[in-house]
């Protein structure tokens, strides 16, 4: 088989899915990204992970497919405002370098930065900055972080959120992360932890 | 003993005195050369006690795949397959390895032999480039390219990669032949290949894939280098962008011939997938704008003794459209379009694709040309884009890397053409197949001369052990004999061997045998299936139900029942409770006619067992959409016996 060398016509080619190019394309830009998928139908499996839809692109030719990404986008928005909350609050106005997380299910790209000391969250961004550290992870990782069923070192450890960048500032990443757990672990919740 | 010993005395003048009086004999009645069929019947010698002493047969297949793609392949690393040729040697080799997914696999027991055979056009473009090559990273396009991958714009970059090289705007230092690049792949290549190769326990052999696809009609073709790679090294993949290569499979013959003799190393090419080609693959009066002709015959047959008809992208032994009163013709069709879904398939294209035609139809030109083009043996291969050669329905690996195993992969479109409406869903991708050699030894030279005389089989992903022997003289007692081979080729020629010049009042008859995978699934039946040209030039074709399990018998029209199922579906289980552990079988045409053409092949079919689907809805817990096959008969598909009058 000729997936690429067969498309002179390019466009037109059925072979052209864009969400498994993109996987493809992260597996080589952040080796071994690809095992996050496994290891998120793994983690469901094994009742870790909630069972959900699946979260890649809608089906073409199935016109409630879309309807149900929506769907799926909101609350998966939702989830990722929810988390970047209790990481401002576990950062506690110390600085964190910028990072983006990719959903590698739909790859939703979503960009955390500093903005006037304060860590800002764009939703659906192009892709990550230069120099951000990259966590690869999937949309029922997210909403069990922010959920608080899940840690993020548990996380790490099976192998559902991996981080690629500097390795002082993935440190730094990791951190914010793990003290968001830590707070968790202390009772306190995003809203009344002191500023 | 000393020399002087009477015993020695005696020995000696022993000895003399026969020897005297045998050159009295020859002198006195000066009988001439002798004749060696006379001196055998005269002094016949006597056989060791063992019976397997002495043999020079093939005595075992050994099993393997000639197709195998991994990261080095451009559609393979787009879609995200990082192994690397040596991680599919060590995986074919036995070797447990985590996949492209990040998931452990291995096959059940190793195979025998593997061919990396990556796409020659852009061969190691992906590594090269993620790597940060500087020569590719100083052109703007190249940098572009590299920079929207790491920017999280992978689809974007991965469909300009794929415009800009169907224009032929590949940028300096991209992998061409006679660059640093291209040489540095394929180097790693037959290094790979060098390191695994171990004769005698598994073979590895230097190879890949031309891969013309113009209009998106599939001509593709995966060649085999004999030799060693101190020769491969000689020379570089030959490619189909002109002005170094070309999409004409009569310029890859001409590589070939170049090779050859450049690197004193023997090739072959086997071609895949008719089936995508829309009527292309088998020519019967003009291929590239040319008559068919008599160098075209010779050519193609010397250059491609096999063809891949089965792989995961269909099987291509036949089609119900042109085998109506096959009821198994209809097995693991891929017939909607051609290889890219650009133009969708109309009858009029199958008699162009499909192996027993293409057979068929090269008795015609045999007749007209003085050669046969399409006088090819059968292999099966996997044409997997992922490192990894895991055909078993138990264990299948995908197609490409987002087809590793997961909840979503049989719910999902492999391939789908908005424009055409042509649609082909993941859960058709087959988990076939494997080629199976009749060599002498598991070794480059054994298995490649094995392949040169065609005295191979296709499987679809099982390994059954089938023996083809045709002859004039088998007799039904042969089929009671413990060691078929034996009679087989005493008494005949083995498959992808001729038959020729019938004894007068004689009709070919055929020794068939097979022994189910030890690890898999009960045999069904055995089949021949002829094909002969008649009286008016036209071709035909008939199968024939010559060995089956169980007390079945053939109704009025002729079909042999089912066997039944044992299948569980939901479970994905099966029982040998029905089915036959061998099979075998004496058989003699009984329509035979000295003067027409005929060739002669078997299929072989397992018992069903659960496909794939099977297993992934049960290990998934997931619900197949309705229209999913989760069965199977897996089968095997050898070269023919061709009878030339």
């Amino acid at each position: 088989m000729a997936l690429v060398a067969a498309v002179p016509a390019a466009q037109s080619c059925g072979y052209h899915d864009p969400a498994n190019l993109s996987q493809g394309m992260l597996n080589w830009a952040y080796p071994d990204s690809l095992h996050v998928r496994t290891a998120v139908w793994m983690a469901q499996r094994d009742g870790v992970l909630a069972n959900g839809e699946a979260s890649s692109g809608p089906d073409a030719q199935d016109p409630q497919a879309l309807l149900r990404q929506m769907a799926q986008l909101r609350q998966t928005a939702a989830n990722l405002g929810t988390l970047q909350k209790r990481i401002v609050s576990a950062l506690d106005g110390r600085e964190t370098p910028s990072f983006s997380v990719v959903l590698i299910g739909p790859m939703l790209w979503t960009r955390f930065h500093v903005v006037d000391g304060s860590l800002a969250m764009a939703v659906h961004a192009d892709g990550p900055a230069v120099e951000d550290v990259i966590l690869v992870t999937d949309a029922p990782v997210i909403a069990s972080l922010a959920a608080g069923q899940l840690g993020p070192a548990e996380a790490r450890r099976r192998g559902l959120l991996r981080a690629y960048g500097r390795p002082q500032d993935v440190e730094r990443v990791e951190g914010a992360f793990d003290r968001i757990a830590s707070l968790q672990a202390a009772g306190v919740s995003a809203d009344e932890h002191p500023r | 003993m000393s020399a002087r010993s009477p015993l020695r005395r005696n020995l000696m003048a022993a000895l003399m005195g026969s020897l005297l009086l045998t050159s009295f004999q020859v002198l006195a009645q000066d009988a001439g050369a002798p004749d060696k069929a006379k001196l055998d019947k005269a002094h016949p010698s006597k056989p060791s006690y063992s019976p397997y002493a002495g043999r020079s047969f093939p005595t075992r297949p050994y099993f393997g795949d000639t197709h195998l793609h991994t990261g080095f392949s451009m559609d393979a690393g787009a879609f995200g397959a990082r192994l690397a040729p040596r991680d599919a040697y060590r995986f074919a080799r036995g070797e447990e390895i985590t996949s492209n997914s990040g998931q452990p696999v291995r096959l059940s027991r190793p195979l025998d032999f593997l061919v990396v055979a990556d796409h020659s056009d852009g061969m190691g473009f992906f590594p090269q480039l993620m790597s940060g090559d500087p020569e590719l990273l100083a052109t703007p396009q190249g940098r572009k390219w590299y920079d929207a991958i790491k920017g999280g714009k992978g689809a974007e970059a991965a469909i300009d990669i794929i415009v800009s090289f169907g224009k032929g705007q590949m940028p300096k230092g991209f992998p061409m032949p006679g660059t640093a690049a291209y040489r540095n792949a394929w180097m790693e290549t037959i290094k790979a290949a060098e390191a695994y190769n171990d004769p005698g326990r598994f073979t590895a052999f230097i190879g890949f894939e031309w891969t013309s696809n113009t209009g998106g009609n599939n001509l593709h073709r995966n060649v085999i280098f004999r030799g060693n790679g101190t020769q491969a090294a000689l020379v570089e993949p030959y490619t189909t962008l002109p002005p170094l290569g070309s999409d004409n499979p009569v310029d890859l013959w001409k590589y070939m011939a170049a090779t050859q003799d450049k690197t004193g190393s023997e090739v072959l090419a086997i071609a895949h997938n008719g089936n995508l080609s829309n009527g292309r693959m088998f020519p019967m009066v003009e291929a590239f704008g040319k008559k068919i002709d008599r160098d075209y015959a010779q050519t193609r047959a010397r250059w491609e003794p096999l063809y891949e008809m089965t792989q995961t992208k269909g099987t291509g032994e036949a089609h119900p459209f042109l085998s109506p009163n096959d009821e198994l013709a209809d097995f693991e069709l891929w017939d909607r379009a051609n290889l890219d879904g650009t133009v969708p398939k109309t009858k009029d294209m199958l008699e162009f694709e499909y192996a027993r035609s293409a057979l068929k139809n090269g008795m015609v030109l045999e007749a007209r040309l003085g050669t046969n083009p399409y006088k090819f043996g059968m292999i099966g291969s996997s044409d997997a884009h992922t490192g990894l050669t895991a055909m078993e329905e138990d264990n299948f690996f995908g197609k490409t890397a987002p087809q590793e195993p997961s909840p979503e992969r049989m719910t999902k479109a492999f391939f789908d053409n908005p424009k055409t409406g042509v649609r082909i869903m993941d859960w058709e991708v087959g988990a076939s197949g494997y080629a199976a050699v009749w060599a002498t030894d598991n070794t480059r030279e054994a298995i490649f001369d094995a392949m040169k005389r065609r005295e191979t089989y296709a499987t679809t992903g099982s390994r059954m052990a089938v023996r083809f022997f045709g002859g004039w003289d088998f007799a039904t007692n042969d089929a009671h004999n413990r060691l078929p081979a034996q009679i087989g080729y005493s008494k005949g020629v083995p498959m992808g061997g001729d038959l020729s010049a019938a004894p007068n009042g004689k009709a070919p008859t055929f020794l068939v045998a097979a022994l189910k995978d030890p690890i898999g699934a009960n045999l069904d039946r055995i089949q021949v299936i002829k094909g002969w040209v008649d009286k008016d030039g036209k071709t035909q074709e008939r199968v024939y139900d010559v060995a089956w399990s169980g007390d079945r018998k053939p109704g009025r029209d002729g079909k042999l029942p089912a066997v039944g199922t044992t299948v569980d579906v939901a479970n994905a289980t099966w029982t040998n409770t029905i089915g036959a552990p061998e099979l075998i079988a004496v058989w003699k045409d009984p329509q035979f006619d000295a003067g027409q053409r005929a060739l002669y092949y078997v299929r072989v079919l397992e018992i069903p067992t659960p496909r794939w689907t099977a297993y992934d809805a049960k290990r998934f817990g997931i619900k197949a959409l309705p229209e999913t096959r989760m069965t199977i008969q897996e089968r095997a598909y050898t070269s023919p016996i061709w009878y030339t009058p």
